[in-house]
């Protein structure tokens, strides 16, 4: 689905990665994972096409990506960003409808497919109360799936996120990853989920990749790669990693923390 | 808790059109000297009177260029705020006013004497100057590709502070004579006195609302976030630079025809906002109607007030402007808390 072939890129003269090459097929669901300034968010945005490659090429099925249109490509593609403010405060439902963008002219007003679509999205996300709220009036939680509700509105096969929980809390970053895994079960969507939260990953993502410095460190399904050996000399602290009673899956905690006198 | 209904706020723009056409049969009655309209009635059917001249040859063009320039700027405010993602920009935030005025007093200390398809060189440098300094802001402000906002309104208010200078020194240098002729253009007014000039631009008006409007969409997107729109499918910088493009022409030519007249581009956005929200399908017919009707009033009451004086309508603007809008804002504040 998305290919990302020998990829070098630079901010500046500061480069971040040199050849870096992933694949990434239909209906996976993907976290990337790695300590601040690896370059998970660049990563992302290059497979948006937020930003273009110095060398190399992103594939997006079997097309290079800036080859697309824009419009053509966020009919394929949503992109999630790691925050969402605006100066000016429109409503849950028109920040919903915007998602209907790329399937129209510039004039045309959106029609009754479109209507159903912003109404099935909504519903999905749980917004749909919210409709006539503003942005301003909402917590960080209804935010984040208002946004994700947007993005679903495009109707893509992909679906990118970077950090879309950062700012939620437990209760609300579990409904919010549910809500994405449902999703991902029904309509067999693509996702790249950008998070700090390691555990969080194992729980959601079936593939995970670990970034270290501009470059793939590892790569494979949770059980695989989870191991102290790997996570400790990305984040470098001591790491204790134990199945957890419920789901067996890894558990991953720091260690040795001095409590102090 | 979510704002007006959408029935109300469709009604609202519908009520600029009636308010418009009522400017236009009401708003020249009014002056120095009161009209009657059934004079001005029979004039029209054929009976030449003094009423009817006065309303048709001296007022009425007055009134029509009032709305046509006050719905340029308004509409003019509502992009640029757009596009810069900040309420507080104006139509002359990126130096367009300060570019006209400089090309305007250049003209005047130079003396030079054009006439281009009836233009007059004060307008023709006025609107040159504009858009040599829009031009310039734009293309320090472009990168590789993509534009940086803040550096567009950095190098746009640092631009206007050099002008200004430059304005400074042309004052200086100038005679008597021309710096009365100097300082009245600034003041900005809506003299006219025939139908030729406002025929002239409002081709080029028409094309830049229309284009405008069809934008309103894409304009809603990107006055939310660049990635966001990016994400939904807008080619940025190619509107970015439409839009710029529509909205200095704009500009442009009103400060060129009447020259800077400041707050109606902060004003009556902000109110629309107020009342149909931020959606740029509303808000673009609505801020060229009711931009219109303000002006146009308040250049009646220009001329009126200090009667027979005439009064420059730029004068009266930034006076009523300027405390309403800190109205607005503290009122905003105390609702807010």
């Amino acid at each position: 689905m998305i290919r990302l072939q020998n990829i070098e890129f630079a901010y500046g003269d500061r480069p971040l990665f040199r050849d870096v090459s992933l694949e990434i097929s239909g209906g996976e669901f993907v976290g990337l994972i790695g300590p601040n300034g690896a370059g998970k968010t660049t990563l992302l945005k290059l497979m948006a096409g937020m930003v273009r490659p110095h060398r190399g090429q992103v594939w997006l099925a079997d097309r290079p990506l800036d080859r697309y249109r824009r419009n053509e490509l966020a009919r394929v593609l949503a992109y999630v960003p790691q925050e969402f403010s605006s100066m000016y405060d429109f409503t849950v439902e028109e920040i919903v409808c915007m998602g209907r963008f790329p399937y129209h002219r510039l004039f045309e007003p959106l029609d009754e497919r479109d209507w159903k679509i912003v109404g099935a999205v909504m519903k999905r996300t749980g917004v749909q109360t919210l409709r006539q709220r503003r942005l301003s009036q909402l917590s960080g939680g209804e935010k984040q799936r208002v946004i994700l509700a947007s993005a679903l509105a495009q109707e893509p096969r992909i679906l990118l996120l970077d950090e879309p929980t950062r700012a939620l809390d437990l209760k609300h970053q579990l409904q919010f990853y549910r809500i994405l895994q449902e999703e991902q079960r029904q309509s067999q969507h693509t996702v790249v989920t950008v998070t700090h939260d390691v555990n969080l990953a194992i729980r959601f993502c079936r593939r995970i990749v670990v970034l270290k410095n501009g470059r793939l460190v590892a790569d494979g399904p949770p059980q695989q790669i989870i191991r102290p050996e790997v996570l400790e000399a990305v984040y470098e602290v001591p790491l204790e990693i134990f199945p957890h009673p419920g789901d067996g899956k890894p558990l991953v905690m720091f260690r040795g923390v001095d409590h102090g006198p | 808790m979510g704002r007006n209904p959408i029935g109300f706020r469709i009604r609202f723009v519908l009520l600029g059109l009636v308010s418009v056409a009522g400017a236009v049969v009401v708003l020249p009655l009014i002056g120095s000297q009161a009209l009657d309209f059934h004079q001005v009635w029979n004039h029209l059917r054929g009976t030449t009177n003094p009423d009817g001249v006065i309303f048709f040859q001296v007022r009425l063009p007055r009134v029509m260029l009032g709305l046509l320039a006050g719905g340029c700027l308004s509409l003019a405010g509502v992009v640029f705020q757009a596009l810069l993602r900040n309420p507080l920009a104006t139509p002359y935030t990126l130096g367009v006013s300060s570019g006209g005025a400089l090309g305007a007093l250049l003209a005047i200390k130079l003396g030079i004497g054009l006439n281009w398809w009836g233009f007059s060189t004060l307008q023709i440098a006025a609107f040159t100057g504009s858009l040599l300094t829009i031009a310039l802001v734009y293309g320090l402000s472009r990168g590789i590709g993509q534009i940086a906002i803040h550096i567009m309104i950095l190098a746009g208010v640092t631009l206007s502070y050099f002008f200004g200078a430059l304005i400074l020194l042309l004052h200086y240098l100038a005679d008597f004579t021309e710096t009365q002729q100097m300082i009245r253009w600034m003041m900005g007014g809506l003299d006219i006195t025939d139908y030729g000039t406002i025929l002239r631009v409002l081709p080029l008006i028409a094309v830049a609302v229309v284009g405008l409007g069809a934008l309103a969409n894409t304009l809603n997107l990107l006055s939310t976030s660049e990635v966001f729109a990016l994400s939904k499918g807008v080619d940025v910088p190619r509107v970015q630079k439409w839009a710029f493009l529509l909205t200095s022409l704009l500009t442009g030519t009103v400060v060129a025809l009447t020259g800077p007249i400041g707050f109606v581009g902060l004003i009556v956005p902000h109110f629309l906002r107020m009342v149909v929200g931020p959606d740029h399908r509303l808000l673009i017919p609505g801020s060229f109607l009711y931009g219109g009707v303000f002006l146009a009033t308040a250049d009646t009451v220009a001329r009126t007030v200090l009667a027979p004086i005439n009064l420059p309508v730029g004068i009266l603007t930034a006076m009523l402007g300027g405390p309403f809008f800190l109205w607005l804002l503290f009122r905003q504040r105390k609702h807010s808390v």
